[in-house]
């Protein structure tokens, strides 16, 4: 593990009001996050994982405490900073894939590059090669319609790689899939991990999801309660299909 | 009545595409109400009894017409006849800055008979044509020249005579004339005319009323025959045909009004289609469902239809109404007078319309639902089903 | 940005919607168009009717032709005032009308109608210069011979040959000649003293007008008369009086912006309708969008671009709907006379009508897209 952590959480609590009702979704969370390694946050529904997930990728802000990304607080950036800053350094992929219905495969996986001051020819050669990455050079011009949800989740992760963010975030990226298909998508992930040294953060039901991290924390309440270091993953789900 | 109920639940789903719609067609209808009352207006006056049963005499040939006195003897004791009045024609500026905008039309007449002989005056106050009996000098001015003028009944005026030139006269206010048919007209006494222009021998046209258009018909003819060979020669036409020939030469105008009530209805049963499909196919799902319960196709496309008809007539009803309000207001001087309320006057919007303007929105709700509501109509459960799963 | 292709792809994929919206601006163009052409008409015809060096004398207190009488002995007067041209025999170029409404009867069916009849002596070919014949010739003197203006032939379906009765006589029709869309094309012209003695009008005058050297000297000849203490007449430049006639489409004028205001209100309220219903269902995609970073004036300016492209299709749509109206021709009454005008749509009304379809069409888009640069991605994606 690198000696300087991507990614800084320091006493971070995030509150929501319900009416006058005061909901605590997170408290005193601390952590740090290594450059590349592959983090799998896990715990029961409704434990505060997607709102932890969504501070450290800059999509929410924190009632207290700080968050550092890369030796940047991002917590104390205004929404207009958060936006750019977030196109370069996160990419994101979801549940339910969320592409745009009506743009191709090349087309959403375009969309982020726009935010960028790169010239049609730098993009067409990030867009394409994304798409290679992911094994979808044969459905460039193909809409979400008309992709398999395997697919569909392949072309998401190609749009949230294409900017070649340090960290890409994972929402429950299977959940809507089955179980091969599943297993495809987590070896993609890793694979980015091992081959392009990304980051890694995965908020996952599932056992297998999990297993394939390097390292695992479990939310419960809103606070950390495990963090454990993994053997390699193969290796883990292995054992966890043998059982 | 629990059909009307769920159509009133669906319309406050969602309120603000309801309020939308609803604007719309509200905007139009106030538009349609006032271009209809136009198109009404010149009907009514081709159309009607009263107005193919009055003769109006004028010169044959030439306008402005110019008839001689002596003839009038001679034109009201026709038989047939059962009431007769003139009117001389006297124009002039209504204040010293002599622009065109401050023109009057004075219409010099009997004042016994006024109410009776004229159309639109039924609504005239008695008591303003007592007054007029009683002083020589008097008025009754036209509603908008009242409000343009700013001038109060009791008032005096003069007018800077066009007509008569140098024959100025001076006239009290002794009433107003109901907005619609008499506009930037006064009416005053022809013995104050023939005293004040000292025009005794020509009049300018003479109205007659007979028993029914039949007799009109004929007396016309009687009175065509009569004067061929008089110097000038007369010309005898109904009321209606008189408007007809008004009406023939502002055609152009009457067809680009009807243009406009056209493309109009088209709009409000574009929009109103357009926010009752984006709602049934919100529904879809729903409609099955009740399909699923039994519900007949039949009974679903009413519901769509039955949607779109009331949130016309309402938006209908509420437009008009606006319309008339907006009429009623200006007619009585409580909205500032520019070009705009000026039609008004010409064309008040009668309480009546607020009906017809229900009306129009319900059949244009009909018109806009019927896509719709075909489409509901093929609603499958089964494709509907197979979607969500 | 957000790509334009995810604008087109919207509208397309919800076509119908979009067309019926787009035909909501259509209409309203097509109206805004017509209205406004057939006032461009009228005005061009009033404009064409004057030429700058001619100037109009009409008796005192009137401002319209019909109504005007002049008696000689004051004619014979203006016309020797100062700054009147004089023709190649030292006559002054002065040219005395009478102008009359007719009731006309024709033959078959019993409604009355006016023509317009002028009556003019030989000067007023040299006055009105702009005038010359189609077909035929000019009438002679004395003879009930007429000629007819283009636009009469038109309306009436007169032809050469042809006898009309006007008062007792029967006129023959002699010559249609044109004056380059002029009001005088609505017009009979005929012999002035035939004329005057048929209706009891001998040594009486509707108007005079007289010829400057120049347009400048026209001017001040109108400027010299009017407030001459020896004369009293109305005195204008031609021009400036045909203009004046034109002034009477003001009113209407307003109320075709009126009529167009309501009727793009009716269409404004349809696309915001439209927009509302298309956020609403594209809630989430707005969402990503934020998520990738796109800022929230990108999300706003995308789809007022949206509801400018419906407009913009609508509008265009309109205005060719409308301009096939140009070129159509119709009579209208102003004042006591009628003129026959063709409608003209031209450039200004073009960009006006595609200004009016765009700012509608931002207005109807404004709110929506606020309400999509509103959309909270969290929320959204909840
Ligand atoms: N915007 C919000 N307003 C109010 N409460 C919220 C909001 N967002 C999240 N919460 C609450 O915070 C708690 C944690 O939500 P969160 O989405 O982080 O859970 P989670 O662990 O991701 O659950 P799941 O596994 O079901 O996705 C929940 O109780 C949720 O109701
Ligand atoms: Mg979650």
């Amino acid at each position: 593990m690198s000696a300087q952590p991507l990614i800084v959480v320091d006493n971070v609590a995030k509150e929501y009001m319900r009416g006058s009702e005061r909901i605590v979704v997170l408290r005193d969370v601390n952590l740090e996050i290594a450059a590349a390694d592959f983090v799998a946050l896990i715990g029961p529904s409704g434990s505060g994982k997607t709102t932890l997930l969504n501070l450290i990728a800059g999509l929410d802000q924190p009632t207290s405490g700080r968050i550092w990304f890369d030796g940047l607080e991002i917590s104390k950036l205004d929404e207009a900073r958060l936006a750019r800053w977030r196109t370069n350094a996160v990419g994101f992929v979801f549940q339910f894939f969320h592409l745009i219905p009506v743009l191709t495969a090349y087309e959403n996986v375009e969309l982020p590059l726009l935010l960028l001051n790169l010239t049609a020819r730098r993009r067409r050669e990030q867009v394409l090669m994304a798409l290679d990455l992911v094994g979808l050079s044969h459905r460039l011009h193909h809409r979400p319609g008309q992709l398999s949800g395997g697919e569909q989740q392949r072309v998401g992760i190609a749009r949230a790689l294409v900017t070649d963010p340090k960290l890409i975030v994972a929402d429950e990226p299977t959940g809507d899939l089955d179980h091969v298909k599943s297993g495809e998508i987590l070896d993609l992930l890793q694979s980015l991990q091992q081959e392009l040294q990304k980051t890694i953060l995965l908020v996952t039901h599932d056992p297998a999801a999990a297993a394939r991290a390097r390292r695992v924390l479990r939310i419960d309440k809103g606070t950390l309660v495990e963090d454990r270091s993994m053997h390699s993953g193969r290796f883990r789900l292995f054992e966890w299909t043998v059982q | 009545m629990k059909a009307l109920l769920l159509i009133l639940k669906n319309l406050r789903r969602n309120k603000l595409r309801t309020t939308l719609t609803a604007l719309a067609v509200i905007v139009m209808v106030v538009l349609c109400t006032e271009a209809a009352t136009v198109l009404f207006w010149v009907h009514q006056h081709v159309h009607t009894q009263a107005c193919q049963s009055k003769l109006l005499v004028s010169e044959r040939w030439v306008a402005p017409s110019c008839i001689p006195t002596r003839y009038l003897a001679l034109l009201t004791h026709q038989e047939g006849v059962e009431d007769w009045t003139l009117w001389n024609l006297y124009t002039g500026y209504l204040d010293t800055s002599r622009q065109s905008s401050r023109k009057g039309f004075g219409l010099a007449t009997r004042p016994d008979n006024l109410i009776a002989m004229h159309l639109g005056l039924e609504k005239l106050d008695p008591a303003a044509v007592e007054a007029l009996q009683r002083e020589k000098t008097g008025a009754i001015v036209s509603a908008d020249l009242m409000q343009q003028m700013n001038w109060k009944v009791g008032q005096q005026f003069t007018v800077l005579s066009s007509s008569h030139p140098h024959k100025d006269l001076r006239f009290k206010i002794v009433g107003v004339l109901p907005p619609g048919e008499y506009v930037r007209n006064f009416f005053f006494r022809q013995d104050y005319y023939e005293e004040g222009t000292g025009n005794k021998e020509t009049i300018t046209c003479v109205w007659l009323r007979l028993r029914d258009a039949e007799t009109a018909q004929r007396v016309a003819s009687r009175i065509q025959k009569q004067f061929q060979h008089s110097q000038p020669e007369l010309k005898v036409e109904t009321e209606s045909a008189g408007v007809a020939r008004f009406v023939s030469r502002e055609q152009a105008l009457l067809s680009v009004l009807k243009w406009v009530v056209a493309v109009l209805v088209l709009d409000m049963a574009i929009v109103l289609s357009n926010s009752i499909s984006v709602a049934t196919r919100e529904r879809r799902v729903e409609m099955a469902v009740l399909k699923v319960l039994g519900f007949e196709p039949v009974v679903i496309m009413a519901l769509v239809v039955g949607e779109a008809m009331l949130l016309g007539a309402v938006s209908g009803f509420v437009g008009a109404a606006l319309a008339w309000l907006s009429s009623t207001l200006a007619v009585h001087g409580f909205l500032p007078s520019n070009p705009a309320t000026r039609i008004f006057f010409s064309f008040p919007i009668q309480a009546a319309m607020v009906l017809w303007g229900a009306l129009l929105g319900a059949l244009v709700g009909f018109m806009g639902s019927i896509v719709p509501a075909w489409n509901a109509w093929q609603v499958k459960v089964s494709d509907v089903f197979a979607k969500i799963a | 940005m957000v790509p334009l292709a995810y604008n087109y792809r919207n509208l397309q994929v919800r076509w119908k919607t979009t067309l019926m919206t787009a035909f909501g601006f259509t209409l309203v163009v097509a109206a805004l168009v017509i209205m406004l052409a057939f006032l461009n008409g009228i005005e061009a015809a009033c404009i064409a009717s004057g030429e700058p060096e001619n100037v109009i004398l009409l008796s005192k207190g009137n401002q319209d032709e019909v109504l005007s009488q002049m008696e000689r002995p004051l004619v014979a007067q203006v016309e020797n005032s100062k700054g009147v041209a004089v023709d190649a025999a030292g006559r002054p170029l002065a040219s005395r009308e009478l102008f009359l409404a007719v009731h006309h009867r024709p033959p078959e069916g019993d409604e009355f109608h006016f023509l317009q009849v002028r009556g003019v002596l030989p000067a007023a070919f040299r006055v009105h210069s702009q005038l010359h014949l189609l077909s035929g010739r000019t009438f002679r003197p004395g003879q009930s011979e007429v000629m007819i203006g283009k636009g009469v032939q038109r309306t009436h379906h007169f032809q050469i040959g042809d006898t009309l009765e006007i008062g007792r006589k029967q006129w023959q029709i002699v010559g249609v000649f044109e004056s380059r869309g002029a009001a005088f094309e609505s017009e009979l012209w005929c012999d002035l003293n035939e004329l005057a003695s048929q209706f009891r009008r001998d040594g009486l005058y509707s108007t005079v007008v007289l010829r400057a050297e120049t347009p400048q000297g026209a001017e001040e000849l109108a400027e010299r008369l009017r407030n001459s203490r020896s004369v009293s007449v109305e005195a204008l430049t031609e021009p400036k009086y045909y203009q004046k006639q034109a002034e009477q489409t003001r009113l209407l004028q307003t109320a075709a912006w009126v009529i167009a205001w309501f009727m793009g209100l009716g269409a404004l309220f349809g696309v915001m309708n439209t927009q509302f219903a298309a956020i609403g269902q594209r809630s989430k995609e707005i969402a990503v969008l934020r998520i990738l970073g796109f800022p929230a004036r990108a999300i706003l300016l995308s789809f007022l671009i949206e509801a400018l492209g419906i407009a913009a299709v609508g509008g265009s749509f309109g205005v060719a709907l409308g301009a096939a109206a140009n070129g159509v021709t119709r009579s209208f009454s102003l004042g006591a006379r009628s003129i026959d005008f063709a409608f003209r749509v031209d450039g200004p009304i073009v960009v006006c009508a595609g200004i009016f379809a765009l700012l509608m069409g931002l207005l109807g888009g404004l709110l929506p897209a606020l309400s999509a640069m509103r959309v909270k991605p969290l929320e959204a994606l909840r």
